[in-house]
């Protein structure tokens, strides 16, 4: 089984690096962008550098998806994880494409309501999983499965 | 010492960064300050600050500091707890250009609800959470809820097989 973990830098990416119990178990690699806490955390890793700004960058978007095509048909991971934010968006869909196993896990910083991210790829991943059981009420599909460990 | 951070964000968070260097000039709190003011536009006059700091560098200030003010991203949230450190966090809003939406806020409140972090919403609150965050941190501590359960990663492996 092997994982393509694929987040944003910055707290995206600290909540997915937590989740180490986890990912550490399966050959795995990482796409993100690289920042101090990426570069630090993930010396022993694999990484693919990914385009960014992505806050509302179409130019980005679409580099990315490119990205995301090469990397999905050369690396052909089993699964595909993010934490957010938008670069997850093009990895998420291009997975489902491909028929691979798609898990998007909404930031613990959203209680109430969706990111945008999660909003986006909500109708196409497998599981949908929120940190707040209280997302479940108004979002069907998302499920509670705990939070990550801080 | 107290550190301050305001994380990665490309939006500036000059209101906090203000609000602490009035209250080192007002002498509020005796503690050296050092900031991480990322993308704001004012620059603290009253202590020492940088942009940006190594990652290596600011685990190392949180385990130094007293205490952590921090924006309310969920990094600086997670390390300081990961570290064992009770942050007092000040949320961005969105109404003052400090964020895309205000899901810190809601973020905030609910991990104050939960008693496991301080905050203050405003300049003056800050300031008196600062003067009282011994007392403040140290009933939290009692509480002992503040840390995050963290059942999310043995559930994961349910999911991919």
């Amino acid at each position: 089984m092997k994982l393509c973990l694929v987040c944003s830098s910055g707290g995206h990416f600290f909540e997915l690096y937590c989740l180490k119990q986890f990912w550490s178990q399966y050959e795995h690699f990482w796409v993100t962008f690289s920042k101090q806490d990426t570069c630090y955390l993930l010396q022993e890793e694999k990484v693919y550098w990914a385009y960014q700004p992505t806050n509302r960058n179409i130019k980005n978007f679409f580099r990315n998806l490119l990205l995301a095509w090469r990397i999905l048909r050369r690396e052909k991971p089993d699964a595909v994880i993010s934490t957010g934010a938008g670069v997850g968006v093009p990895f998420l869909y291009l997975a489902s494409f491909f028929r691979k196993k798609t898990i998007y896990i909404e930031s613990i910083t959203f209680v109430n309501t969706l990111s945008l991210s999660g909003k986006l790829v909500y109708p196409i991943v497998h599981h949908f999983l929120v940190q707040w059981p209280e997302l479940t009420q108004k979002n069907k599909k998302a499920e509670f499965k705990g939070q990550v460990k801080g | 010492m107290i550190f301050v951070t305001v994380g990665t964000e490309n939006f500036p968070f000059d209101r906090f960064v203000r609000a602490v260097d009035r209250g080192i000039k007002d002498k509020s709190f005796r503690d050296e300050v050092f900031m991480q003011i990322g993308a704001s536009t004012y620059k603290p006059k009253n202590c020492s600050w940088k942009r940006f700091i190594e990652f290596g560098i600011m685990i190392d200030l949180i385990k130094k500091a007293r205490i952590i003010i921090t924006h309310a991203g969920a990094g600086s949230t997670l390390l300081c707890l990961t570290l064992n450190k009770i942050p007092l966090i000040f949320p961005r809003y969105h109404k003052y250009g400090e964020h895309i939406d205000d899901h810190q806020i809601e973020f905030t409140k609910r991990m104050e609800a939960e008693g496991k972090i301080l905050a203050a919403y405003d300049g003056a609150e800050l300031i008196k959470k600062i003067k009282h965050y011994d007392l403040l941190s140290s009933q939290l501590r009692t509480k002992n809820n503040f840390q995050l359960k963290g059942d999310l990663a043995s559930h994961l492996r349910n999911l991919l097989h």
